[in-house]
């Protein structure tokens, strides 16, 4: 391009487009039994562990400049898993990548949750009302969105080199805020992305346009296949799909 | 394979007449490897493009579709044909509404011709913020093609009320506005989704509420992995 800078070229904002790689924990016992979880310091299940390694080997190639992490277990032991196979690497633990605080309600069936609060739990179900949510003794979605915000923030502006790629690991919850505040969308939208565990999601930037991050790969359990719970491929109308949908 | 109910994630009222679409972006033409604006100019699939197709069709082999939809233009008509193979029970319907972008003037040209003779709408069109009222001359902005399509989907939801799995076959324009349509998203968010060639992406009812919709996969070719390798 011959002036880039003239008002008849287009800008380029992003000369050196970052990528942003988004892994949601392997499974954990609450996943299985429909719990709430959230700050509750679940485990993997086996299967989840192998999630886990089978996400790591999928990514064993992928050149990685950072790694974060929501401090929480689940989705450190899968940050580790990915890590194992670059050993240069450490994971940046952030507590603002953790799942939403259920206060009250952390680690409850859901049932037994909408017993206990049949409006609370309607609104929560309901993904038009869920934004005025706040959990009784923990937080309400908008915190939750502010705090993922700010994590979102410190990664861009401390890897601004340009062309770096970063891993996250985290939660349903908090990976739907991150891709949400990625991709310029209001509050109420991120609840139309479901992330099944250990999933691949890619995000790369736009070069015309500022904060222009771009939805390249979302929810790819490819590399499960054979190990289940979240298969993509085979979908019918008449069987019900084995993958995993949070609330 | 976990057994797990869905129903009993959101409770005791799921929606019963929960909707998948199944998005396919058309396979490789000469034009998409080329830089240029095909638009509704009727380009066809090159060899690489209907062996992706085939790749595809083997993928989506034990898939069942209740309804099939197409662009009309060629390159999206070949791809849902190879999809269902000569599936005897099933007729793909095709809809000039799924059309690419009517790029005008500049049908079948390269973009380094549009921006060579026209820089200032060039810049209004390839950056984001000012593209949505872009019209090329003698053809649509992405508002025209964000109403037409969206005709398309009212249709569509209108024809198939209750539960069923319809496979839409169509361009990266058109289904960028209608999965942004679906999910409720802005107009100037459809961007953010790139659709690369034979790509399958899942957007499905949400479990309780009706004309709530979630993705639940976005641009996946992993049926093009080991061909890609051979290449």
């Amino acid at each position: 391009m011959s002036d880039r800078y003239s008002t008849n070229t287009p800008r380029i904002f992003n000369p050196s487009p970052r990528t942003i790689i988004m892994v949601r924990h392997g499974e954990t016992e609450g996943n299985l039994d429909d719990k709430s979880q959230g700050h509750f310091d679940a485990q993997l299940t086996e299967r989840g562990r192998i999630q886990a390694r089978a996400v790591a080997e999928r990514l064993s190639d992928t050149h990685f400049d950072a790694v974060y992490s929501s401090d929480l277990q689940r989705a450190f032991d899968t940050a580790k898993a990915i890590i194992a196979h670059h050993p240069e690497l450490q994971v940046h633990t952030r507590s603002q990548l953790r799942e939403y605080h259920f206060g009250d309600y952390e680690d409850k069936d859901w049932d037994s949750v909408g017993d206990a609060d049949a409006d609370l739990y309607k609104r929560w179900k309901n993904l038009n009302t869920r934004a005025s949510i706040k959990f009784p003794g923990g937080e309400s979605m908008l915190d939750a969105w502010e705090r993922v915000g700010r994590v979102v923030e410190e990664i861009l502006t401390t890897h601004h080199k340009g062309n770096e790629s970063l891993l996250v690991v985290g939660h349903g919850g908090s990976l739907q805020a991150v891709l949400a505040r990625l991709m310029n969308l209001r509050i109420t939208d991120q609840w139309g992305f479901v992330f099944n565990n250990t999933s691949v999601t890619v995000l790369h930037e736009h070069l015309y346009t500022p904060n222009g991050w771009r939805m390249v790969q979302f929810n790819d359990t490819s590399h499960l296949n054979g190990i289940g719970f979240t298969d993509n491929r085979h979908v019918t109308a008449r069987k019900p799909l084995h993958h995993h949908h949070r609330p | 394979m976990s057994t797990l109910s869905q129903s009993n994630v959101f409770g005791a009222h799921p929606n019963p007449n929960r909707r998948t679409i199944i998005l396919v972006r058309h396979g490789e033409t000469q034009g998409n490897i080329g830089g240029r604006l095909q638009g509704q100019f009727d380009a066809s699939l090159t060899d690489k493009g209907v062996r992706q197709t085939q790749a595809l069709s083997r993928r989506l082999a034990n898939t069942d579709f209740n309804a099939v939809y197409a662009s009309d233009l060629q390159r999206a008509v070949h791809t849902a044909q190879s999809i269902l193979n000569n599936r005897s029970n099933i007729e793909i319907q095709l809809r000039s509404e799924l059309r690419e972008l009517h790029y005008g003037a500049y049908e079948n040209t390269s973009w380094s011709v549009l921006q060579n003779e026209d820089p200032p709408f060039f810049r209004r069109f390839i950056e984001w913020d000012t593209r949505t009222n872009a019209r090329f001359p003698g053809g649509e902005s992405t508002t025209d093609l964000w109403q037409r399509v969206g005709n398309f989907a009212n249709e569509l939801l209108t024809n198939h009320p209750e539960e069923a799995t319809i496979l839409i076959v169509a361009h990266g324009g058109s289904l960028q506005a209608l999965l942004a349509q679906l999910l409720a998203l802005r107009i100037a968010d459809q961007w953010r989704f790139q659709f690369d060639n034979t790509s399958v992406s899942i957007i499905k009812e949400h479990p309780v509420a009706p004309l709530v919709w979630q993705l639940g996969l976005f641009n996946d070719t992993s049926h093009l992995e080991s061909f890609n390798s051979h290449e």
